[in-house]
């Protein structure tokens, strides 16, 4: 037992380090020197009986700190794999920087034993990968931002995962063998793996990256494209009123001009008074609209409430209080506002007695919107409905309930409460004002 | 024992409410007290503040003080979250909405109909009064989903199945007619809850009463409601042990 067992083992503080310059995982600082001395310790012990089990334990202890703190299940595994790859890369290179320094000496039998060359080594090693694993991570985080991509898909994880294992073994195998002192030249074939690595890395994340703007900016020219259909039919009603306006005041005119009392007053009673409590029925719910603080969302409620009651459906839009959107992107909430209006039109048409009732209400710091449509079939499957593809109807539409859940999947401070009861059929969605703090996960690879 | 507080800014209208009240009270021998029936909405605040006791709260809309009824309302709930709310107002129809979503009002009142607002009084405190009663003494077990700051309470026979949702630390409650999304964890709602329900998958908690098949082979569990859950290799051995 010498001083040796235990320095030897202080490499694992380097392997850490590099893990989380690789993963950019968040993680307290105590916790961090928990997972190190853990390492440390377990390393110690076992180290008596060679590398191999040494490096398995670090191998699991660094996997399971990564996949602890949020990271998926392969992408921890490759940041584990790469984290070896960096260190046996980095090992190499010092030792050979220090052979040229030092010619004649073998390093790595020289360290097992020596006190002062095994700190050399060390040292140098502790720099290099860490300065790798850093610069690594910057151009992955800091650069390519890839924590606001999210989680790339799949297959690109699996494809990363086989190629980190490819390298890995490859690399260790060498590693193992100790070639690279006889024959330097090996770590041209490392480096050349390693840029190949990086180079793949960066189109990988590039792609998504690019696919990622295109799905949002293709979403951004759906949603203006409804956004002007809406625009488009207000306009029209608005010029169908005036057209209507112009025509009464017109035979008004007409009765006038031929002194025909009698029929101006049966005019006035089956065409004016219906044409005015049409105009006051619209103006009623406009009138509560003015509390939205949201132009484009008025615009769609007012449309859809207006289309509901020119096909003699009852609604109602009770809003009593101020209502200005946040936390939530104004056009989800107009898309996802305008497919659950949508779908309450086409089912409480089926009704005898159609009504829809929309309430925008603010509890506490939390803004509450319920859409309540009457319904024929007390017997809809809940479950089924937000499925894609699903309808009570056709089979082209459908698509509507299961957008409201993709879209809302990305809100993790907004939830929707469906329900069925007593021939009603009603959504709420609760959009809480604060994100919580234990709601907002960090996104992770 | 329930509370009656009323609050409605017409002298001649509190009168004949709390005269309405007193009498359902008194001819139904009811366990409810009138603690205080004023003009000042304040006033009730300020009782409700230092009191334990569950209430019934008649509340007039338009209120002639800073505050309106729904305010007031709102207030009492952070006071008193099981209170029974009623409004009295003129013009019900358009804000139903509002009373039931923002304070979870009981009912309301029409001012103005004479004949009707004593019997719609009647109707309200018998209602509440069932109500408390029967929380009270029922042995029925509730699950009670976070909305954000709305709890849901549902009664376990209800319940269908819990799954996760693809949003990080929601949950998906599902009853035969409902779909409800809440904030918390499957391990945790698994712990939570009682012998009937089992935890088959990682992501699915089921309602052993209201499974309809399982097929072992398939590991496939269907539920009322034509639901179905898989379950992993290992919880569809448990599911009957």
């Amino acid at each position: 037992m010498d001083c040796m067992d235990f320095v030897r083992p202080l490499t694992v503080v380097v392997f850490f380090f590099v893990a989380k310059n690789l993963t950019d995982i968040r993680i307290s600082n105590v916790k961090f020197t928990l997972w190190i001395a853990i390492a440390y310790t377990l390393v110690t012990a076992v180290f008596f009986t060679g590398e191999l089990l040494a490096s398995i334990i670090v191998f699991v202890l660094l996997f399971t700190m990564i996949y602890t703190n949020g990271v998926k299940f392969i992408m921890s595994l490759v940041g584990a794999m790469a984290t070896f790859i960096i260190m046996i890369i980095c090992n190499t290179l010092s030792g050979l920087i220090l052979k040229e320094m030092y010619p004649g000496i073998d390093y790595y039998v020289a360290a097992a034993d020596n006190f002062k060359m095994f700190i050399s080594l060390l040292i140098s090693n502790s720099m290099l990968s860490y300065t790798l694993s850093k610069t690594i991570g910057f151009i992955l985080y800091k650069n390519l931002k890839i924590k606001t991509v999210g989680s790339i898909n799949r297959s690109i994880r699996i494809i990363f995962f086989v190629l980190t294992l490819i390298v890995l073994i490859f690399i260790y195998y060498t590693s193992l063998s100790r070639d690279v002192m006889r024959n330097p030249d090996i770590i041209y074939i490392y480096l050349v793996f390693c840029i190949f690595l990086i180079v793949i890395i960066y189109f990988a994340f590039n792609t998504t990256l690019k696919e990622r703007k295109l799905v949002n900016s293709k979403n951004e020219l759906k949603h203006l494209e409804e956004y002007t259909a809406n625009i488009e039919s207000m306009y029209n009603d608005i010029r169908s009123i005036r057209h209507d306006y112009a025509n009464v005041i017109s035979s008004m005119a007409g009765y006038i001009e031929d002194d025909d009392i009698d029929g101006l007053k049966m005019y006035f009673k089956q065409e004016i008074v219906p044409f005015s409590s049409r105009m006051e029925l619209i103006d009623n719910n406009l009138s509560v609209l003015s509390k939205i603080k949201e132009p484009s969302l008025k615009g769609i409620i007012a449309v859809k409430l207006i289309h509901a009651q020119d096909i003699n459906i009852t609604t109602l839009l009770d809003i009593r209080e101020n209502i200005h959107i946040t936390n939530i992107n104004i056009l989800d909430l107009n898309r996802i506002v305008g497919i659950l209006l949508d779908n309450a039109c086409e089912a409480a048409l089926e009704c005898e007695k159609a009504s829809i009732k929309m309430a925008i209400v603010k509890y506490n710091n939390m803004l509450t919107i319920v859409i309540i449509n009457s319904v024929k079939n007390n017997k809809i499957n809940i479950n089924k409905i937000f499925d894609e593809g699903f309808s009570t109807k056709d089979s082209d539409r459908g698509y509507g309930l299961s957008n409201v859940k993709a879209i809302l999947a990305h809100y993790p401070n907004v939830l929707l409460d469906t329900n069925v009861k007593e021939s009603e059929f009603s959504q709420i969605i609760y959009i809480e004002e604060k994100v919580r703090e234990d709601n907002a996960e960090c996104l992770h690879l | 024992m329930l509370n009656v507080y009323i609050c409605e800014d017409d002298k001649k209208q509190l009168a004949r409410i709390t005269k309405a009240v007193e009498n359902t009270i008194l001819i139904e021998e009811l366990d409810i007290k009138v603690v205080l029936s004023t003009t000042d909405p304040y006033e009730v605040l300020k009782h409700v503040e230092c009191s334990t006791n569950t209430g019934i709260y008649f509340l007039d809309v338009e209120l002639n003080s800073s505050i309106d009824g729904i305010e007031l309302a709102s207030k009492i709930r952070n006071y008193d979250s099981r209170g029974f709310i009623t409004f009295i107002t003129t013009h019900p129809e358009l804000s139903y909405l509002t009373f039931k979503y923002k304070v979870e009002a009981l009912d309301y009142v029409v001012k103005g109909e004479n004949e009707n607002l004593e019997a719609s009084i009647r109707n309200c405190i018998l209602n509440a009064n069932n109500k408390f009663l029967s929380t009270k003494r029922q042995m029925r077990k509730f699950f009670y989903a976070k909305c954000g700051q709305r709890i849901l309470h549902i009664p376990y026979e209800e319940i269908v199945f819990f799954e996760t949702a693809s949003t990080p630390h929601k949950v998906i409650l599902h009853t035969l007619n409902r779909r409800i999304e809440f904030y918390g964890h499957i391990g945790q709602v698994a712990s939570d809850l009682d012998d009937r329900f089992y935890q088959c998958h990682k992501s699915y908690i089921i309602n052993r009463d209201q499974i309809t098949m399982v097929d072992k082979k398939k590991r496939e569990i269907h539920l009322n409601g034509d639901n179905m859950c898989v379950a992993s290799v290992r919880a569809i051995k448990g599911l009957y042990d």
